[in-house]
């Protein structure tokens, strides 16, 4: 499967990734609506590490072998056979939290959806659960510091 | 007094805080959950049922095992027997159910299609309960007296409630069991009528859960929502005694009291006073007496190890497996919560009730169980438990409460509701505490699981959350790059050195320089919101975005690197003086970034 890989020498703690991929999974689909008018459903699922002399974007492995599926009590986080893609189903999700403290790059969050609260994170930008899309995050990268290339191995 | 101008306290508080979940209908879990599987087990002449794999138990370990059996094994009979009738189903989301989360009809832990289209038969039912177990004739028999004949059975059985005698507590409608789906909705039901019934008198609904921890605190959080107030009694000087510090148990207690929910450690109830077929009081340690409209036992859970043990199975604190959770009865595996595990930290051996657990050791015994080669075997592991109540998080692993002398260092943060704690010993993180902190936990986790010397980090880590970025480069590359390309240098470049950065061609996002917006702007994503101004192009927001193709593996097989951290020093070296050739070239002719 094809995965984002951060090139951290190019990176340049711009955060434009950010922006794109919270525009991208907000309601408005635009950039200013989704910060300005405060989309509730907007959370970015990249984030940059950064504000020192190094900054790297980070996001999902969509591991192998994903702990947070291992962990997750509902079902919620599931890998497709086919795809690899790592997906939460925000329904049946109920943001305990699991997956948070299995994840060991820290790239999921739980954030507040209505009366619950559920597990956020890099999808692909896909269409659909499982189905990978065109990432907006390495689309939206200035320097290159963010390819989307076929993995090896796993 | 007309009922409707009834209004307890708890009731306002709960509507306050927006917790009154709709109660108009409990749903039946019988009408969500039928007989789960159409594939038919196969009989032998002798009328026994018979299956390669038999899996007892239809939770975390159970399901984990079967699709990995399914998965290693295309043509083998699977057979799974549970006495819960319904398919299986995330047992710790019982709470979140009562508070309105999830529903019945999304509590399954797996699609409806699950165990026809991995075809395993299953028997789910109180008459389906595996009641003993010959391990010598490989039989298993069930409560209604089928006999199963299996090659190899796993016991999924999980953990079973402990349920101390307290006087008073026998033949009770009102004492309920915070366990499975049915405790839960049984729990629901008393609890809405209790309510409604104490209204009309005009006075506060109670129940009184006996036991402050996990169970009982999640039992406590989920009936808050529909009685005035619960009294959670816990036998231990702290609530969440087995995951939780002092402070943290003092913080969490106070937390939940704005919510109806009174904590009352130190404090049990002796007995338990009833009026016919239901408790109205109990009795209290202290010698007091506290008026109740239901109790919930969660004392405690043990492992459902009897079927084992009975059959002459090793038992320490849970069963004892081998390295490839086999139990000392051979042909028969077992895991979850029913086994004993070596704690890697401290290496005590005792159950470790949790779900990640169980779903881990099903998937390996089940690899054992079908005799894949080189499975990996199940050593030793550690407790990480995630849980919240209302707005509260709270993540703890490991080594929590280190004695004086254990050679630990602990640091603590404490910022309002914020509390956390770090554990440390031989230089490397062994346990925490993350109270309200919860960012970045796993990150801790892997610390702790793998050893990670603490020297090796930078920056102080602990203060605030762990991040990649504190790893050295040459850690934090290997742990994010897995399955990284070899035919691409550190620098995303390919090793090829025909090929030039710019032409499109070479394994990358395919995103020329300058370019940016116009790739955001299509598929709806508007981005001309002045935000790319710097690298205005002039693209319409209807452009179609650059596709992102990569070559895929590099032909050339000299530039081959093999490596997932990137290419061989020569390689890199001479991209990077190439590059650099071309970029000084670049600058004067193109202008990009001008």
């Amino acid at each position: 499967m094809k995965r984002i890989y951060a090139i951290e020498n190019w990176c340049i703690d711009c955060k434009r990734c950010e922006v794109a991929c919270k525009a991208f999974h907000s309601s408005y689909r635009d950039a200013v609506k989704a910060y300005q008018l405060e989309d509730e459903t907007a959370f970015e699922r990249v984030r940059v590490e950064g504000g020192l002399m190094r900054s790297v974007a980070v996001n999902c492995r969509h591991c192998a072998h994903p702990k947070c599926v291992e962990g997750c009590i509902s079902g919620a986080m599931r890998k497709d056979p086919v795809t690899g893609v790592v997906t939460s189903d925000p329904d049946k999700c109920v943001g305990c939290r699991t997956c948070v403290s299995m994840c060991p790059f820290g790239c999921v969050r739980v954030e507040p959806a209505g009366v619950k609260a559920i597990a956020i994170k890099c999808d692909l930008c896909g269409d659909g659960a499982g189905e990978p899309g065109e990432p907006r995050c390495v689309a939206a990268c200035p320097n290159r510091a963010l390819i989307y290339v076929e993995s090896e191995g796993c | 007094m007309a009922q409707d101008t009834i209004r307890s306290q708890g009731y306002e508080r709960r509507a306050a805080f927006g917790l009154v979940a709709p109660t108009a209908s409990i749903p039946s879990a019988g009408d969500a959950y039928a007989r789960p599987s159409a594939i038919a087990c196969p009989v032998a002449n002798d009328g026994r049922l018979e299956a390669d794999y038999l899996i007892i138990g239809n939770s975390a370990a159970g399901v984990a095992a079967a699709e990995t059996l399914r998965a290693c094994d295309g043509e083998a009979s699977i057979l799974m027997v549970s006495d819960e009738p319904y398919a299986a189903y995330g047992r710790p989301l019982i709470s979140y159910l009562l508070e309105g989360k999830t529903s019945i009809d999304r509590v399954g832990y797996r699609d409806a299609g699950f165990y026809d289209r991995n075809r395993i038969a299953t028997l789910f039912g109180a008459a389906c309960k595996v009641v003993s177990i010959d391990p010598e004739a490989h039989e298993a028999a069930c409560a209604d007296g089928t006999v199963i004949r299996y090659g190899k059975c796993l016991l999924a059985t999980g953990s079973v409630a402990f349920v101390p005698h307290i006087e008073g507590m026998e033949g009770r409608a009102n004492v309920h069991r915070f366990m499975t789906l049915d405790d839960a909705l049984g729990a629901w039901e008393d609890a809405v009528e209790s309510t409604r019934r104490a209204h009309d008198e005009g006075c506060e609904s109670r129940v009184i859960v006996i036991g402050g921890g996990l169970i009982g605190a999640k039992a406590a959080e989920a009936l808050s929502h529909h009685v005035d107030e619960v009294v959670v009694f816990e036998h231990n000087n702290r609530i969440l005694p087995a995951v939780l510090d002092e402070e943290g148990a003092g913080i969490v207690q106070r937390l939940l009291e704005p919510h109806g929910i009174v904590c009352r450690p130190g404090m049990s109830a002796e007995a338990l006073v009833g009026e016919g077929d239901r408790v109205v009081s109990a009795h209290l340690t202290d010698g007091s007496d506290l008026p109740c409209d239901m109790v919930v036992m969660a004392v405690g859970v043990r492992p459902a190890s009897s079927l084992a043990v009975d059959a002459g199975a090793e038992q320490g604190r849970g069963l004892v497996v081998g390295r490839d959770l086999q139990t000392t009865l051979p042909d028969v595996y077992a895991a979850g919560d029913v086994t004993q595990v070596s704690d890697r930290l401290t290496g005590a051996q005792r159950p470790l009730a949790l779900w990640p657990n169980a779903v881990h050791q099903g998937r390996i015994a089940a690899l054992h169980m079908a005799g894949v080669p080189d499975a990996p075997d199940f050593v030793d592991s550690f407790a990480v438990n995630a849980v919240d109540f209302f707005d509260i998080s709270l993540l703890t692993s490991g080594i929590i409460n280190p004695s004086e002398g254990d050679g630990c260092e602990v640091h603590t943060f404490v910022e309002g509701d914020e509390y956390a704690k770090f554990v440390v010993r031989g230089g490397a993180l062994v346990g925490y505490v993350l109270l309200n902190r919860p960012d970045d936990a796993g990150v801790y986790t892997s610390m702790i699981e793998d050893e990670v010397p603490l020297s090796s980090l930078e920056g102080d880590v602990f203060s605030r959350p762990v991040g990649n970025l504190d790893f050295s480069e040459d850690v934090r590359w290997r742990r994010l790059h897995k399955g990284y390309p070899g035919t691409l240098d550190e620098f995303g470049w390919s090793c090829d050195p025909g090929v030039r950065p710019d032409s499109g061609t070479d394994s990358g996002s395919g995103t020329d320089f300058g370019t940016g917006p116009d790739c955001c702007a299509g598929r709806g994503v508007a981005f001309d919101s002045g935000v790319g101004a710097a690298f205005d192009s002039g693209a319409s927001a209807d452009s179609d975005p650059v596709s992102s193709s990569d070559s895929g593996a590099d032909p050339n097989p000299d530039s081959s690197s093999g490596s997932g951290s990137g290419s061989d020093p020569d390689t890199s070296s001479k991209s990077r003086q190439r590059r650099s050739e071309l970029l000084s070239g670049r600058a004067s002719e193109e202008g990009d970034f001008a």
